[in-house]
């Protein structure tokens, strides 16, 4: 199929980015909707690291 | 059930967008969204200023830290400045930190001294060019009509030439969009992976520019046309963003790009002044001023009652969104874009639905194979 390798590397490269869809549970366990909350010294959540950069594309925040 | 809300994960880390000289710039592209202000007036920001945000913000956040240098034309503040900023980071790194920077350039200042010290401090460095010669001189232009894109592919050069790959934002308007193909074909055959930004005006700010705006069918049909010579190309290290984030969501995996993902909070701009609103696009904006660091702790700001009711707003379902099968992967798009206010419906939202249908079919014939 014509675009198969294009697609099958786009594929990879998505393949260990977290997932978009949060469940229920995760979405509930979310405290708030306004993100920040933390101060200094507080512990880090792993729940989201905030944006994924991987290179200059993913930095510039225009639709 | 359905929740009220769409929660995004609470935000460990922000990144901010700094315009040290604010909207100050050496050319006059028409579709600016700044070029109703004073771009001619450099105000560069304070060296004090400069040097308090980035220490409370590398105290208030630990991880990955992304600094983004905007404008403007953010290379006006001079190398000196961008010298200081490395300067001030140095002195608040601390264990856990990995500091990124990037610059988005229209590079037509770029010399061999900014390509070395962009090279020497790893800047990821984004280039505005808007394709072909005949689509960029059409708007990207200089305050005497000249257009720049001699300049700017000088300045590509450059770059490239002391080991930078830098990476382009394209701004489609209305024009362009007859010439996606040859676009695509110029970004392909320069090496450089871009971006497209979509112009549309929504509060009718820049009336000269009024037929420029992009219209849901003319989004599709480009981006449509992206992805048709994107398989043609077939290749497997050509990206573009839209595509990218298009199959992402397909995938149910977090895109990059903000206006897919839904994270649009965990951004925040800091104007040359101190100001800090949500994003460059909604600068100026008073009733989105979150704060003024010259005043406040950047911790108060982005705490304050004003940062969390922007949050609110963004990140209210939509009711057009609760039925939808793309809600997860689209997050009602950039908020900039929800024309008529921060809780109305995206507008490029019968884009979003017919792009993620149109690939969804073209992953799904690929992965039978």
């Amino acid at each position: 199929m014509q675009g198969e390798v294009a697609i099958k590397a786009a594929l990879k490269r998505h393949e260990n980015r977290p997932s978009n869809a949060l469940s229920l549970e995760e979405m509930r366990a979310a405290k708030s909707p306004s993100g920040f909350t933390q101060g200094p010294g507080e512990p880090w959540s792993n729940f989201n690291q905030g944006p994924i950069f991987e290179n200059w594309l993913d930095t510039s925040p225009h639709s | 059930m359905i929740p009220s809300v769409i929660l995004t994960a609470p935000i460990d880390i922000m990144t901010p967008i700094i315009k040290i000289v604010g909207d100050a710039c050496n050319l006059r592209c028409r579709y600016c969204f700044y070029n109703a202000n004073n771009q001619t007036t450099l105000h560069i920001m304070d060296m004090k200023l400069l040097e308090r945000f980035i220490g409370e913000y590398m105290a208030l956040f630990n991880g990955c830290l992304t600094f983004i240098w905007h404008g403007g034309e953010p290379l006006l503040a001079g190398l000196p400045f961008f010298e200081s900023i490395i300067r001030f980071q140095q002195q608040n790194i601390r264990t856990g930190h990995v500091i990124y920077n990037v610059v988005q350039t229209n590079a037509t200042l770029v010399n061999n001294d900014w390509a070395e010290f962009f090279k020497l401090h790893d800047f990821r460095v984004g280039v505005s060019l808007d394709g072909t010669k005949e689509s960029h001189n059409r708007f990207r232009t200089y305050n005497n009509g000249n257009g720049s894109f001699d300049d700017v592919m000088k300045g590509l050069e450059i770059l490239r030439h002391y080991g930078i790959d830098p990476g382009v934002i394209q701004t489609l308007t209305h024009d362009n969009c007859s010439r996606a193909t040859d676009d695509f074909n110029f970004f392909v055959s320069a090496g450089l992976g871009w971006g497209i930004n979509t112009y549309l005006d929504g509060d009718a700010s820049n009336p000269s520019m009024s037929d420029q705006n992009i219209s849901n069918e003319e989004l599709v049909s480009v981006i449509k046309t992206h992805i048709d010579l994107w398989l043609d190309q077939d290749i497997s290290n050509l990206r573009i963003r839209e595509i990218e984030d298009f199959i992402a969501g397909v995938l149910g995996k977090q895109a990059a790009g903000c206006t897919f993902n839904g994270t649009c909070t965990a951004y925040f701009l800091v104007e040359y002044n101190g100001e800090i609103y949500p994003c460059d696009r909604l600068s100026h904006q008073k009733d989105l001023l979150f704060g003024d660091i010259r005043y406040q702790s950047l911790q108060e700001i982005l705490n304050g009652s004003v940062r969390l009711s922007y949050a609110q707003a963004v990140n209210t379902l939509h009711s057009d969104c609760e039925t939808c099968d793309w809600q997860y992967a689209c997050h009602n798009g950039c908020t900039h874009h929800r024309v008529g206010g921060i809780g109305s419906k995206y507008y490029y939202c019968e884009v979003r639905k017919a792009i993620f249908t149109y690939l969804s079919n073209k992953v799904d014939q690929a992965l039978q194979h």
